[in-house]
């Protein structure tokens, strides 16, 4: 094989890297991106751009929205906001709000943390993953429950239970079996996360720097019968 | 629900930080030029930086182990593996891997730039995926190597194996280009 690194000298290479940075330093944002993304960040934008319809036309505009209210309350919300998986999802990247739950006395497989009458599983011996901290959170009318584990990288997941019946999968979500426990896969924001139920309830468990297969691994864990489904 | 724990302070909540969306916002040349070289097309770079700003703005971010600027090129590179995933190709298949119609790419983004410039910025598109990744983090981004091998998910070591090797075939291509 040709390998061209072993050719150049330190000095070429940290020449190369000069000419790179020199080369990067020239290249500015075009000024359209520069502006949509201000308008993104409701930063105002050195161009003066026109005023849009609905500022110009407020009575026009309140109308418009009151009406849209409305059809959006019949058509698509008959029974209230419902939680989506994906939000549940997002409250792993959320900071804890309560200590690290401890581990169960007389059960090694659970910590000392339950939500909906589920415990938490305790993954420290298993796979590394120890509980750093708690949350509870309230999504469209339901509570849920997160606790936060990392691994000795420094990883961090959150596995979140939320109260009530259990959550729409998201669309596009990827269905397996591992030890007998259906998941479903799914990716949220360049985070990978995972579902399934326990006794009804929708459980998710979701990482940014985590693989979808350690998420599929950890989430079936039955920790020798202890996790119950 | 467990009973909060009444004295105790949130165990990692100090060890995280709320991303500063202004700052975010004033990151925006670093951003674009890693995405030019990230995916060698000017349009594309444009749209996977506003979507990445999109996505990073629409709500609080908390940050425990990156910094901001680390944070948005892992936030970008994962919007560019999405779109990649949905368009069913891989990095290396992209249709820009010809280092000339790259420059020509990054030539219409960029009208003031030096003929030098475009042809050292597609040289570093036109690497494989793991060397130009790194480069692009690094030298083009501005990111230290632990940054650099926090945003990518890689070990401090093989950042600085990736960009020894990325810089050589980058000076191997700009030789074979010619003097300059």
């Amino acid at each position: 094989v040709n390998d061209p690194s072993t050719n150049p000298s330190e000095a070429e290479l940290e020449r190369v890297a000069a000419t790179i940075r020199s080369a990067s330093a020239e290249v500015r944002a075009p000024a359209e991106l520069r502006e949509r993304v201000d308008d993104l960040r409701g930063r105002p934008s050195a161009a003066a751009k026109p005023r849009p319809w609905w500022a110009r036309f407020p009575a026009v505009a309140t109308a418009a929205v009151a009406v849209a209210a409305a059809v959006l309350a019949i058509v698509v919300l008959p029974g209230g906001g419902e939680p989506s998986v994906t939000d549940a999802a997002e409250l792993a990247e959320l900071p804890a709000s309560e200590p690290a739950p401890a581990a169960e006395p007389d059960q090694p497989a659970l910590l000392a943390a339950s939500f909906e009458g589920l415990s938490y599983p305790d993954w420290k011996r298993e796979f590394g993953w120890r509980a750093v901290g708690e949350r509870t959170d309230e999504l469209d009318g339901r509570d849920a429950h997160t606790v936060f584990y990392e691994n000795p990288d420094g990883a961090r997941i959150g596995y979140t239970i939320v109260a009530g019946d259990a959550l729409d999968e998201p669309s596009g979500a990827k269905r397996s079996v591992v030890d007998g426990v259906e998941l479903a896969a799914f990716e949220t924001d360049g985070a990978n996360g995972v579902t399934w139920l326990r006794d009804g309830h929708s459980c998710i468990l979701a990482g940014e720097d985590v693989e979808r297969s350690t998420l599929l691994e950890l989430a079936a864990w039955k920790g020798d019968g202890a996790v119950t489904f | 629900v467990n009973a909060a724990i009444g004295d105790h302070r949130p165990v990692d909540a100090s060890e995280l930080r709320r991303l500063d969306p202004e700052a975010a916002v004033d990151h925006l040349d670093r951003l674009y030029r890693t995405a030019l070289v990230m995916c060698g097309s000017r349009e594309t770079a444009e749209d996977l930086v506003q979507e990445t700003y999109a996505k990073v703005l629409s709500r609080p971010r908390f940050l425990r182990r990156d910094d901001d600027l680390g944070y948005l090129i892992k936030a970008l590179r994962n919007t560019w593996h999405t779109h990649l995933r949905a368009r069913g190709s891989r990095p290396q298949e992209t249709e820009l891997v010809d280092p000339e119609r790259i420059a020509a790419s990054i030539g219409q983004a960029n009208p003031q730039l030096s003929l030098e410039a475009r042809e050292v910025l597609a040289a570093v598109a036109a690497l494989p995926e793991e060397f130009r990744d790194t480069v692009a983090a690094v030298d083009v981004g501005g990111l230290s190597y632990s940054e650099a091998a926090k945003a990518l998910g890689v070990a401090e070591g093989t950042i600085m194996s990736r960009l020894s090797r990325g810089r050589a075939r980058v000076a191997e291509a700009l030789s074979r280009e010619g003097p300059g």
